[in-house]
């Protein structure tokens, strides 16, 4: 039990006291829209340079963590998700704060992301060695099916209807053709200097959830509107909400295995294991319909998922410097410059400071909790707050955030104009998140697909090469699994309503 | 011309626009991505066309309006915003777009008890933004002529 | 509704003044070069590899042996650097205070094949730092044991190799376009985002070989076999047993070693160029600076100004003879 032996390194008052820092700091951080788990992180590094490796990495691994958790602040109490993994707590997270019920909905997302999370970095601890050959059988190919996958979540994503979701999500996965490709090396529908980098997808999520947001505050504003004119009856102890949360024992459970079996992919990320998790959840509920107008559970699957990712994304990481997700991709970064060199003699050679960084991330989970739910009760503070303060300080920070994460300002001038178009785009009925989700899984799709295409076309042809193999032929299942389902789903309600009117 | 189906029309149109920027380059490998989901989007939009044609069908997911007679002051402030946010500076041009829009949008009777209560809170939020994204984190936001 | 929010607007007039009074405080002073921050700009992703060496090469910098102020990292990432370069080379201030790094051979192979803004007439190098050679990598389990039996396959089965890179016009993918001109043989490149995929598809078997840094193929040995080394001598310190391919028999030289340095934009005074390019090298032989770039794997290669403008000369020539067939096709 090595993970025990290394514990009181964790535990050591100066290590204790980063630890704390990293955890708050992390919330905070994340909390801010703009400030991505990924950036807070690479952020960070240079900060570990003068500290020792153990204590630098402590501090690496305890934002990691509270960021991934922060992001969902924003996203239930200002409908803005902190990170791409928040998008899915949007969606039922904000209509619970909007009924008064914002405090509790974080402590959900608290509650659900210790056990996501503790979860998570249990996979880590016990099945590395295990596990660590997983990330290697992901070729293009695999990759290229897991984005279809996470294309058919797209239709349920909280659109009012169907076809306005899908035809959404395609306009997003054109928009993330914009720009350099770079497999085939061309520049792509540059019709500006401003779209040279593409379209980031930091840009993209502020600019799609925060400028409509404003926009939709400053409609009410001048006759004195907040986000909830319900804050003051709320009163929740943690104790009620810790109970109901884990008596959901599906949703945590689709949110936790989802998120640890997403965490294990390279470069599918938790970007896309909240989103899948909550489509799981609702697709099993009894009543879907419930979902998106404030649903519990949907922000517990969310949650869960998107921290249960947290641990398994190390494991390819560690073992052979294979990111799971993008901020473990950053996270190496910060490995090598204290001369930890992932591989299978980490554990051995580095014993020490490789298991100090596991307890820690395993603490970090908790203390994240602790911090989490001791600051939910203040979440009244921010909805309280007038519309018209609340739309100007979400503007400069969308402003801020989105510079901050290239220093390029074309990035700003992107995320202003999507912005305002969304909110015209809502007003006609469309929705954010399945743009977004577009946006993020375009390069996935179509970049393993070129490469794919190269590797069939000097072997055994594209069509066998992307249908044959155990992983493919899952994944495509499960593919028609979930459209299937959609349209059963969809189908049935239909059948419903008429019955309802007649 | 019902509104639903004005969005449906737009719509097509906007997939088939998209369709043609694919297209015309006449590189089919690099373009085969965006054509392919050019006309996914087509379909899509004919399918919502299809649907929407009866007004009946349409009922309760109308379009909502925009109230531009609200909202034009905003839309002012955030073209101003980005256009002088490169040659300001990033503080100043956001300490004037905060107090502008919670100005602007205040509750409050008149202008100046309006103002009173905006200073006070735009310089509490650009101390604390500068604090984070400066020393903090230590990004470089662009300086202008002032700050 | 309209006139309240009218009568507002003249409430920010005063707050306008109040604010201005304020924000006007902090004046600009001139004084001897340099008397504020430096900012280097990387065009990659934080946490990547050329961000990480940029960001140990430039702690030392506010010793006033070296610069005496600080240097701070920029990342302006997207389109493979290009994004950062651009910005550089048309909007950054020749005053000595905006600084790039350069990653060798990207930046003039993409000033030959693109549209960019920037090309070796309007960048001055000023130092070098690093230097990560391309190494030809196989799977441990890969039937290939050499250089020769890849390259007697390729002859036998011509586009049937797969070989994985970093991107488009990167060292690996000029290496590749090396070795299939020297050999005679024709490959399949697999451009992927980054140097992580490309080694995990080697790794994976999913791919038959792969050109990649030399660090980051030290760092897996374990797992591959490593062919040989695109350098012109041996790699003593971390492979010491791997051949160039010039030992090989194949005529493969440094074009495609991944040189990594400082350059600032053309306009930046003499005066202020010499006194970064005699200060810089000294910066990047500090043993602290060493000490580090060693723990992290990243071999260290520091040239002056005269050797890197050398180079660089010497590599746009070659390049546009490399990258002409490939013009063409566009």
């Amino acid at each position: 039990m090595d993970f025990i032996r290394y514990l009181p390194d964790a535990l050591s008052a100066w290590n204790l006291l980063i630890l704390c820092i990293g955890t708050i700091g992390g919330l905070v951080l994340g909390a801010t829209p703009g400030l991505s788990p990924t950036m807070a992180v690479a952020l960070l590094i240079p900060f570990t340079f003068q500290m020792p490796a153990d204590s630098g990495l402590i501090l690496l691994g305890s934002v990691y963590t509270a960021t991934v958790a922060g992001g969902a602040v924003s996203a239930i109490l200002v409908n803005i998700p902190g990170a791409p993994a928040n998008i899915a707590t949007v969606l039922d997270g904000h209509p619970l704060a909007q009924q008064g019920r914002a405090t509790e909905a974080l402590h959900y997302c608290f509650i659900s992301s210790l056990i996501g999370g503790v979860l998570g970095v249990l996979v880590l601890i016990f099945f590395t060695p295990i596990l660590a050959n997983f990330a290697l059988k992901f070729g293009p190919s695999e990759l290229f099916w897991i984005a279809i996958l996470g294309v058919t979540v797209i239709g349920s994503l909280g659109s009012k209807s169907v076809l306005k979701g899908l035809f959404a999500g395609a306009f997003g996965l054109w928009l993330s053709t914009i720009g350099y490709d770079p497999v085939m090396g061309v520049e792509r529908f540059v019709f500006s200097s401003y779209l040279t980098g593409g379209i980031n997808i930091i840009a993209a999520l502020i600019g799609l959830f925060a400028i409509p947001q404003v926009l939709g505050m400053l409609e009410s504003a001048a006759s004195g509107g907040r986000i909830s004119e319900m804050y003051d009856l709320e009163k929740r102890s943690v104790w009620t909400s810790f109970r109901y949360n884990i008596s959901r024992v599906r949703a945590l459970t689709i949110g936790s295995i989802t998120g640890i079996i997403v965490g294990l992919i390279p470069g599918a990320g938790g970007q896309i294991a909240g989103l899948v998790s909550y489509d799981q959840t609702r697709k099993m509920s009894r009543d879907p319909s419930r979902f998106g107008k404030g649903e519990p559970d949907g922000v517990i699957a969310a949650e869960s998922a998107n921290n249960a990712m947290v641990g398994p994304s190390l494991v390819p990481l560690l073992t052979l410097s294979v990111p799971g997700s993008p901020t473990a991709a950053v996270l190496l970064g910060g490995l090598l410059i204290h001369g930890l060199f992932p591989g299978p003699n980490l554990f051995t050679t580095h014993a020490k400071v490789t298991w100090t960084f596991i307890d820690a991330l395993l603490l970090g989970q908790v203390l994240m909790a602790v911090f989490g739910l001791m600051i939910s009760r203040y979440s009244r503070f921010v909805t309280r707050v007038s519309n018209n303060f609340m739309a100007a300080a979400v503007t400069v920070l969308a402003v801020f955030g989105t510079y901050s994460v290239q220093n390029n300002f074309s990035d700003v001038m992107v995320m202003m104009t999507l912005g305002t178009a969304m909110y015209f785009g809502i007003k006609l009925g469309f929705s954010p998140a399945p743009v977004v989700l577009g946006i993020i899984l375009g390069p996935i799709a179509e970049t393993n697909f070129a490469q794919g295409r190269l590797i069939a076309e000097s072997s055994q042809g594209v069509l066998p090469y992307f249908f044959t193999g155990t992983i493919n032929l899952v994944l495509i299942a499960l593919c028609v699994g979930s459209i299937g389902y959609s349209i059963f789903t969809e189908v049935r309600a239909a059948r419903r309503r008429k019955g309802a009117s007649q | 011309m019902n509104a639903t189906r004005l969005t449906s029309i737009g719509a097509l149109v906007l997939s088939l626009l998209l369709y043609w920027a694919a297209v015309a380059p006449g590189d089919p490998r690099s373009y085969l991505f965006p054509e392919v989901i050019a006309i996914a989007m087509a379909i899509l939009a004919a399918a919502m066309l299809v649907r929407n044609w009866k007004p009946s069908a349409a009922k309760g997911n109308a379009p909502s309006s925009v109230p531009w007679s609200r909202l034009w002051p905003a839309f002012v402030i955030f073209v101003a915003y980005l256009l002088l946010a490169q040659p300001l500076g990033f503080y100043l041009t956001s300490w004037l777009a905060f107090v502008a829009i919670s100005t602007v949008y205040s509750p409050a009777e008149s202008s100046i008890i309006g103002a009173k209560r905006c200073l006070p809170a735009s310089f509490v939020f650009l101390g604390i933004l500068y604090l984070v994204f400066v020393l903090l984190l230590q990004v470089q936001t662009p300086r202008g002529v002032l700050f | 509704m309209n006139k309240a929010i009218l009568r507002r607007l003249q409430g920010i007039g005063i707050a306008l003044l109040a604010g201005l009074t304020f924000f006007a405080s902090s004046g600009v002073r001139a004084a001897d070069y340099p008397d504020r921050p430096i900012s280097l700009i990387v065009a990659y992703s934080p946490g990547g590899a050329t961000d990480f060496q940029a960001r140990i090469v430039s702690m030392m910098a506010a010793k006033p042996d070296y610069l005496g102020q600080p240097m701070v990292i920029i990342n302006k990432p997207g389109a493979g650097g290009q994004v950062g370069w651009n910005w550089f080379a048309s909007e950054a201030k020749p005053n000595g205070y905006e600084l790039a790094a350069y990653n060798l051979p990207h930046v003039i192979a993409q000033s030959i094949m693109f549209d960019t803004k920037y090309n070796i007439h309007n960048l001055i190098p000023i130092a070098n730092w690093g230097a990560d050679p391309a190494v030809l990598i196989v799977a441990k389990d890969s039937p290939f044991n050499s250089v020769k039996d890849l390259v007697a396959y390729a002859k036998k089965h011509p586009g049937k190799i797969t070989v994985s890179g970093a991107g488009l016009y990167v060292g690996h993918h000029i290496a590749t376009l090396q070795l299939e001109k020297a050999a005679g043989i024709k490959l399949t490149y697999i451009p992927t985002k980054g140097g992580v995929p490309a080694m995990q598809y080697v790794i994976g078997g999913k791919v038959m070989a792969g050109f990649n840094n030399l660090s980051d193929a030290y760092r897996n040995r374990e797992r591959l076999k490593i062919l040989a080394i695109a350098d012109l001598q041996r790699n003593k310190e971390f492979l010491p047993d791997v051949p160039t391919f010039k030992e090989e028999g194949i005529n493969v030289d440094d074009s495609s070693v991944n040189f990594r340095g400082i350059m600032a934009p053309k306009g930046t005074p003499k005066a202020v160029v010499d006194f970064l390019a005699q200060r810089i090298p000294k910066m990047f032989h500090d043993k602290k600076v060493a000490a580090k770039m060693k723990a992290g794997g990243s071999p260290l290669r520091i040239m002056d100004q005269a050797q890197v403008e050398k180079m660089w000369q010497r590599r746009q020539v070659y390049l546009t003879e490399l990258l002409s067939k490939l013009r063409k096709k566009k």
